[in-house]
């Protein structure tokens, strides 16, 4: 890799660092509200609607991101919904994640004190009312550290963009690779994606230490 | 094309996975043993070394491990640079499943076996290891669970796997919401399998331990 390679190179290594960025911060956020939702509706402890979710989280979880993601990009065009593949991305990545934040989250709903439900329901609140102030609150809260684990887990997951034609990070060290066949631009983009990681971690750190449940 | 004939040839290519992680089992096993023991004791120089490298493993997408690993290195076969790339990236997250076993014994029991005469290396095979064993086996199953699903990345390095395969047969059925629907199917049925093994020994180590409380 010399000077001008770089340098003919750099707009498409910045707009892959700004795709896996920016898609990493929008599915944690989507994947992170999906999975309360799966979680809290589950805990409703409805008879049709926990094994529907049940099932769910446990398909997602226990099949591989890139069978998905190809499901979405491939297969939902066949059934008439027509997405772009940033969409797809961001729909597979959220179908996946949230299913790991919902069993995050609905472990940590059953170690909710069970003294904290029943002063709840001793003060007249309506099961939703104890669902959506006392439970779900403290328990988001104790979910945090590993929500955050997860979180850069998602980071990852964006690498499986570059598989559906979407310029991303990895995207961009590749096409650097079959241009001038030199691997240096993998390792740039490897050594980015430690520092991504860094960061979201010391971010996650410092969300953790701000919320952390005091007992 | 009948959904059998399809499940067949995808069933093929899913043998890659079948062949693949059992060697990673085994060579993150064993590398994640030595590196783990070496974490637990801090060596010097080589334990940061290894902090690098396990950071570094919690960063990277195995994806680009395996583009790394297939652009720079010539490996004799595609299959030898898939298993060496899930080799490195998983071997790091086993020492630290392994090094976080060795913290959960209690620091009596090390001191204990040296008041003994015993070794280092008999303290970590005759205490150590014995217990540990069956509780890091949970650990190691979700861990494994994330190495299946990280063989359908192989078909980046060339390797015919079940992806390849359905690609294939995508361009003759023209169906892909069937054929991944299948793909997923059979990866589900081997996750739950693994996830049904951790689970059963999960709860055999908490009752372990339970009745060693009693027993006390």
């Amino acid at each position: 890799m010399n000077t001008t390679q770089f340098i003919n190179w750099l707009p498409e290594l910045l707009q892959g660092l700004g795709l896996t960025v920016g898609a990493s911060l929008v599915c944690i956020a989507t994947s992170v509200l999906w999975g309360c939702l799966i979680a809290s509706l589950a805990s409703l402890r409805n008879p049709v609607l926990t094994p529907i979710l049940r099932s769910y989280t446990s398909i997602f979880r226990n099949s591989p991101l890139l069978v998905q993601l190809f499901f979405c990009f491939y297969g939902l065009p066949f059934l008439g919904v027509n997405l772009s593949a940033l969409a797809c991305g961001i729909l597979a990545v959220t179908l996946n994640e949230g299913a790991f934040i919902a069993e995050i989250v609905r472990g940590a709903i059953r170690n909710v004190p069970k003294g904290e439900i029943e002063a709840a329901y001793s003060l007249g609140l309506t099961r939703p009312q104890v669902v959506a102030r006392v439970i779900f609150p403290l328990a988001v809260r104790a979910s945090v550290p590993m929500i955050t684990g997860q979180a850069s887990i998602v980071i990852k997951d964006t690498s499986l963009f570059s598989m559906i034609m979407i310029l991303d990070l990895t995207r961009a060290g590749d096409r650097f690779y079959s241009r001038y066949f030199s691997v240096s631009s993998i390792w740039i983009v490897a050594v980015i994606y430690i520092a991504l990681f860094l960061i979201f971690n010391t971010a996650g750190r410092l969300i953790e230490r701000r919320v952390k449940v005091r007992r | 094309m009948t959904i059998r004939e399809m499940l067949q040839y995808l069933s093929t290519g899913i043998g890659i996975t079948f062949q693949l992680v059992p060697l990673c089992v085994v060579s993150t096993l064993v590398l994640g043993a030595v590196l783990g023991t070496l974490q637990f004791r801090r060596v010097p120089v080589l334990s940061q070394i290894i902090d690098v490298y396990i950071v570094a493993m919690r960063g990277v997408p195995p994806l680009v491990v395996m583009m790394l690993l297939y652009y720079s290195v010539n490996l004799s076969s595609s299959f030898v640079t898939a298993f060496t790339a899930l080799t490195i990236y998983h071997t790091a997250y086993v020492t630290e499943i392994v090094r976080g076993g060795f913290e959960a014994v209690p620091r009596g029991q090390m001191m204990a076996g040296e008041s003994l005469g015993l070794t280092y290396p008999q303290i970590i095979f005759r205490i150590y290891i014995p217990q540990i064993m069956l509780q890091i086996v949970p650990s190691l199953c979700g861990q494994y669970i994330l190495t299946v699903k990280d063989t359908t990345l192989v078909s980046i390095v060339g390797v015919q796997d079940i992806m390849w395969r359905a690609r294939q047969l995508i361009a003759v059925t023209f169906d892909p919401i069937l054929i991944y629907f299948l793909a997923g199917l059979i990866f589900y049925i081997l996750c739950s399998l693994l996830e049904l093994i951790a689970h059963r020994v999960e709860r055999r180590v908490t009752r372990n331990v339970k009745t060693r409380l009693q027993g006390v």
